[in-house]
């Protein structure tokens, strides 16, 4: 059975027969018949890269690769934050130990589209790190799709060996696409054995609670006080890239760029604000008992301890209950007691199953212990418990 | 997997499927009108390949396998002289090893990675587990994990990295796989082998589709160095060879002769009797089937029922618990089983048919892949399954065990089910039919190239598919998602094209069926968007498991129907149009007496109302009217014209002309399908005028009717031209290639058509050939049988 193109050129072939109508031979005009769809032809502009470069503030360092640097000193202040803070040190931090300054590299990209996969692609890579008392920021633009290769390699050699890597998703997101970028284009990944610190979990931990999302903006508007001024989005890049790709139309770029920068600087600044909000959570409103919780994690037991006991008016139920957990812990009777009590009237039954417990076993006053036992929810571990303390009453 | 020997298991005690074919040869001897007996069969054997790695051989042994059928032998042979196989023998033949041997031999040897692919995921788990069984005999070591949308996120790294067996589908490889193919790079790099199972369900539009993906799969392969072999396992069909080779795109060796042992099996052919000879009404194939299957059901013998339609399947299922499930305090007998059936349910029911508590189960095609059901003494087949490939499938489910089984092939009343039983040589003798799939259909390699270039941007000079690939690539560019660069045409928009691109169908999205009787709201139900204005419509009642549900609203926008539970004791049957407009002609003939062409149509499809007809007594108990929108197509047809003065000449009226039509369609229709080897249901046909200005139907009053545009009727006298066309299109969009291998044999379909109605034993017409007539049809002075006769032998023409 012949194929259906064969036959249509042979139809076409034959004279006389196969008068047809109306329509092409060519493939577009089938197409355009089965999905009516009106659209009209791109046309190409040839593209000035070495322009684009100078109107960015620029430099193109090679075919399809523009850079884009700028330094600002240690002393400046981004929102609210004086950057000099980065300087006191990283610890207090959860997963940071021994981290340099000058060892972080800030990290955040644009790409085409958000769905991962082999088609999306990074066209913007913005890093930042300090040298001496300055941040250092560089983004590489690709302005080709021919660049990627020249760009992943550039890019690497500002990387170092004993970096760690400082994002905001990047974990999920920024660093898999790379990863994804550098083996379509047959380049050594330079990001894939090192440390990588993704801010996001930071905040989602300290602030999920009380903010309604977690994006880079929200932090930085809440807790950088930094607020954007004509900012374009972040949704917007794809098509501004676009348009520069197949027009020519450079028209948004340096919005994207500004807007990347922007991106980049808020991670650095974000850095030590959320060093803050781990060593002192009631200066930000952070979570106290999120923040407590990463300690005992870390088996900071006493910094937890005296986290919760110099925020306790701001804990809830479950972070007092906490708090009494590591008195108790610490053998710190009269404390636990004193948090215990004052949940219990108010009816929290793990309250009750606590004073329960050590009525019991610690004080031996079964009296009392039964008294807070029965009132407890019947269920097969309560009935239990007061079948014991009625055996033990009758001795 | 059972011990291999050459023993057959003893006749059992109690009555076997043998019984059952005697008692109905003895009680219905009339309406029996073929027997086929295929005697149990030996196996043959061969030893356990020398080169075969120890552990394996060891795990293999403590599993009972001391030895190979002869054609897993020779697949082994095929594969270690490294060519692409497709092995084509009966269920229940060992398939499975003719692939886990070599593909574990290369894990065991050198960490050969292999990618097998179900069309289903019930398939997948049952291989991951028969795996798992061989690993744990011999403690070999081999990573085998399944990976599809059940495959929870942290787990997916995990087989990427270190599954050396990963097993998935089509839907799968093509969204979940292909698209992020550097998260796979070791996988890619290590890959040997591609394992496809039931090879011949990937026909038509679905086979078009895969064959795309295949494509992209070797595309990316080639980007990793690697160039895995291919191992595809196919039910019998007439093409294995060609099918597989223009699937994968590279040539196959078959084997096709089977090795294992099989017992004993009998088919009857059976056609229900004549109740109205005049009018040449048989019974229907509904009763005959009930009554074989309650017959088998008490005998004790397991029994496995196929109905063409998930309606008929309700309607049988109702009937036969009516008999078998009276007490609701005893487990159900009777099962139903279709798509649709959310797939917790489906896996509750293959697990009763395994652990046999199940005594007889009514299935659509649904159960014709080779999931496990245990063992089955009886299949019956409610009417043709449409292909003589597509009824050995079914009736392979029966008799497993090396048991003697029994198939009876029940005829309706189409058309197609009459020449069959009516001759039994040509079925018994007939070769299954070819596959055909037409991976080069522009919508679909269109659909196939954007994927494709989403993965790895084409460089010019690439080959993808066979039709020009650079003015595909341009038609992308002027759609705004490929950007070109020279050489090279980049991906540089933020969609994702293969969420958009369906492998079953146009994807129109499917439609969830939501219980909202107690007050909630529960999807029970699945339907896909081409059956949903035929079975969704407000006032239908649905039917699960032959529970009635009455639809009470329905989103179309939002794929949603609302049903509630109801009692009603009728079930509704949906009433459609079908409009055709010519949009282009590529080629014609003409005849003497008018003209034969094909080439482009426009197609639209209304629903209009439905019929209410009550159980048992099949009355038509009311008539409802559906509002829903039309569902449109471009396809690709052939036609036939007549001359109106020709027509003139030979009716006494245009109403008889009509008629005559209408009849020529309805058994035209039937020849090619059978011609094609195609479905029925794969073409499509309508009488219209062209212009779409009028379409013809079969009244209520049985005669033929104009129907306009809106469905309103228009008097046949009172047009002023009167050009009726004969219409047989692909039913599928952009068409299917079977339009022009149909107007080449358009001389042969035409002769076999009047063959066919001549040679129809009935006096005015029947639905055996030219269509159902009713009793007044007899006074009507030109009979409908002799009209469709005189317009066929007109478009014969010259001859």
């Amino acid at each position: 059975m012949a194929g259906l193109r064969e036959r249509l050129l042979e139809l076409k072939g034959r004279t006389g027969a196969g008068g047809v109508s109306h329509g092409t031979d060519a493939l577009s005009g089938r197409l355009s018949r089965l999905q009516p769809d009106g659209r009209g032809r791109a046309r190409p502009r040839p593209a000035d890269e070495s322009k684009l470069a100078r109107c960015l503030g620029g430099k193109l360092i090679d075919k399809g690769v523009i850079l884009l640097e700028r330094r600002y000193s240690l002393d400046s202040v981004h929102g609210k934050v004086p950057l000099r803070l980065l300087e006191q040190g990283l610890d207090g931090l959860p997963d940071v130990e021994g981290l340099e300054l000058e060892r972080l590299l800030f990290l955040d990209t644009e790409t085409t589209g958000l769905s991962g996969g082999s088609g999306t692609l990074v066209f913007l890579l913005g890093l930042a790190r300090v040298q001496g008392r300055m941040m250092v920021v560089r983004q590489y633009l690709l302005t080709r799709c021919a660049g990627e290769q020249r760009m992943l390699e550039v890019a690497g050699g500002w990387v170092g060996q004993g970096d760690t890597l400082v994002s905001y998703n990047g974990k999920s997101f920024d660093l898999p696409m790379l990863a994804t970028r550098c083996r379509l284009s047959g380049t050594p990944n330079p990001f894939s054995a090192l440390p990588h610190l993704d801010l996001l979990y930071g905040v989602r931990r300290a602030f999920s609670k009380r903010w309604r999302e977690c994006s880079l903006q929200t932090a930085e508007q809440r807790l950088l006080e930094f607020f954007r001024r004509d900012d374009l989005p972040g949704s917007a890049a794809p098509e501004c890239w676009r348009a520069w790709l197949t027009r020519a139309d450079a028209s948004c770029l340096p919005g994207i760029c500004r807007h990347n920068y922007w991106d980049i600087v808020s991670l650095a600044a974000l850095l030590p604000r959320l060093r803050q909000c781990h060593q002192q959570p009631g200066r930000h409103g952070a979570d106290v008992l999120a923040i407590a919780r990463v300690h005992l994690k870390r088996g900071g037991l006493q910094q937890a301890l005296s986290l919760l006991q110099e925020n306790r008016d701001r804990l809830d139920q479950s972070g007092l209950l906490q708090l009494a957990r590591l008195f108790r812990r610490n053998r710190r009777w009269q404390e636990a007691l004193e948090i215990w009590k004052g949940l219990a009237e108010s009816g929290n039954e793990d309250a009750r199953e606590q004073l329960a417990k050590y009525y019991e076993h610690i004080a031996r006053d079964y009296q009392q212990a039964f008294a807070c036992a029965s009132e407890l929810p019947t269920n097969a571990e309560h009935l239990y418990r007061c079948r014991r303390l009625i055996r033990k009453l009758a001795h | 997997m059972h011990a291999q020997t050459e023993a057959l298991e003893s006749v059992a005690a109690s009555p076997d499927a043998n019984h059952l074919a005697w008692q109905l040869q003895q009680k219905y001897a009339s309406r029996i009108t073929g027997v086929l007996h295929l005697p149990a069969r030996k196996g043959r054997f061969k030893p356990l390949p020398d080169a075969l790695d120890v552990s394996l051989r060891e795990a293999l042994v403590a599993r009972g396998i001391k030895s190979l059928y002869l054609h897993q032998h020779q697949a082994w042979q095929v594969v270690q002289d490294g060519k692409n196989l497709v092995v084509v023998t009966p269920t229940a033949s060992g398939k499975t090893l003719c692939y886990n041997l070599p593909v574990l031999h290369g894990a065991l040897k050198e960490r050969a990675k292999a990618l097998y692919l179900f069309p289903t995921k019930a398939l997948s788990q049952d291989q991951v587990a028969e795996i798992a069984e061989l690993n744990q005999a011999g403690e070999l070591g081999v990573r085998a994990y399944t990976f599809d949308g059940d495959t929870p996120g942290d787990a997916r790294r995990a087989v990427r990295t270190r599954g050396d067996i990963v097993v998935s589908n089509p839907d799968m490889l093509h969204q979940g796989i292909l698209p992020h193919h550097t998260k796979w790079a070791q996988f890619f790099e290590g890959l040997r082998f591609v394992v496809i199972d039931e090879m011949h369900s990937y026909r038509g539009v679905f086979g078009s589709h895969m064959a795309n993906v295949l494509r992209r799969l070797r595309r990316i392969c080639r980007f990793y160095g690697a160039d895995p072999l291919f191992i595809l396992c196919s039910a019998t069909i007439a093409n294995p060879e060609q099918l597989a080779q223009r699937l994968i795109g590279d040539d196959v060796t078959a084997i096709t002769e089977s090795g294992a042992p099989q017992g004993e099996r009998r088919l009857l052919l059976w056609n229900p009797p004549v109740i109205n000879p005049d009018l040449g009404i048989r019974a229907s194939a509904r009763s005959q089937t009930t009554r074989i299957a309650r017959m088998a059901t008490q005998m004790g013998l397991k029994n496995i029922i196929f109905a063409h339609s998930r309606l008929m399947v309700e309607v049988l299922t109702k009937y036969l618990k009516d008999v078998f499930d009276k007490d609701p305090r005893h487990p159900p007998r009777i099962a139903a089983y279709r798509g649709g059936y959310l797939p917790t349910a489906r896996r509750a029911t293959e697990r009763r048919l395994r652990q046999g508590g199940v005594d007889s189960v009514v299935s659509t095609s649904a159960l014709e892949l080779g999931v496990d059901i245990g063992a089955l003494d009886v299949c019956i087949l409610n009417g043709y399954p449409g292909t003589v490939a597509g009824t050995w499938q079914r009736l392979g489910r029966a008799g497993r065990r090396n048991r003697p089984a029994l198939g009876v092939l029940v005829a309706s009343s189409d058309p197609l089910d009459q020449y069959i039983v009516r001759n039994p040589d040509f079925f018994l003798d007939a070769s299954p039919e070819h596959a055909q799939i037409s991976p080069d259909q522009l919508l679909i390699l269109l659909d196939h190239v954007r994927c494709a270039a989403f993965e790895l941007p084409f460089n010019r000079g690439e080959v993808f598919g066979g039709e020009a690939l650079e003015e595909l690539l341009q038609w992308l560019q002027d759609e705004g998602v490929l950007h070109r660069e020279g050489e090279r045409w980049h991906w540089v928009t933020d969609s994702y094209p293969a969420n958009a691109v369906s492998l079953r169908s146009v994807a129109e999205g499917n439609f969830v069926v939501i219980d909202i009787t107690n007050g909630g709201q529960q999807v029970i139900a699945e339907v896909d968007y081409s059956a949903a204005p035929m079975t969704l419509y407000p006032g239908a009642i649905y039917m699960i498991q032959s529970s009635p549900y009455q639809v009470e609203r329905l989103d179309w926008e939002g794929r949603k129907a609302f049903v509630r539970q109801t009692r009603a004791d009728y079930y509704t049957d949906a009433i459609d149009y079908t409009r055709l407009k010519i949009l282009d002609s590529t080629g014609r003939d003409l005849a003497p007496m008018g003209l034969v062409a094909h080439g482009e149509v426009h197609l639209v499809r209304r629903v209009a109302g439905y019929k209410k007809i009550r159980y048992y007594s099949h009355e038509n108990v009311g008539f409802g009217k559906i509002n829903l929108p039309d569902q449109e197509m471009h396809t690709t047809a052939v036609w036939w014209q007549l001359a109106e003065d020709a027509l003139d000449t030979a009716f006494a009226g245009r109403q008889e002309a009509l008629d005559g039509f209408l009849g020529a369609a309805y058994a035209m229709h039937h020849v090619a399908a059978l011609r094609m080897m195609a479905e029925p249901r794969d073409l499509g046909r309508a009488v219209g005028d062209g212009e779409a200005g009028w379409f013809a139907t079969v009244g209520p009053n049985g005669r033929g009717a104009l129907r306009n545009l809106e469905g309103d009727e228009l008097s046949v006298d009172g047009q002023q031209r009167f050009r009726p066309t004969l219409f047989l299109y692909d039913n599928y969009p952009g068409g299917v290639g079977l339009s022009v291998p149909l107007f080449d044999q358009r001389a042969t379909v035409v002769e076999q058509t009047i063959q066919l109605i001549d040679q129809c034993d009935c006096r005015w017409g029947c639905p055996a050939c030219v269509g159902p007539i009713l009793a007044s049809d007899e006074q009507r002075g030109c009979a409908p049988k002799t009209a469709a006769i005189r317009v066929v032998e007109m478009l014969r023409g010259r001859a």
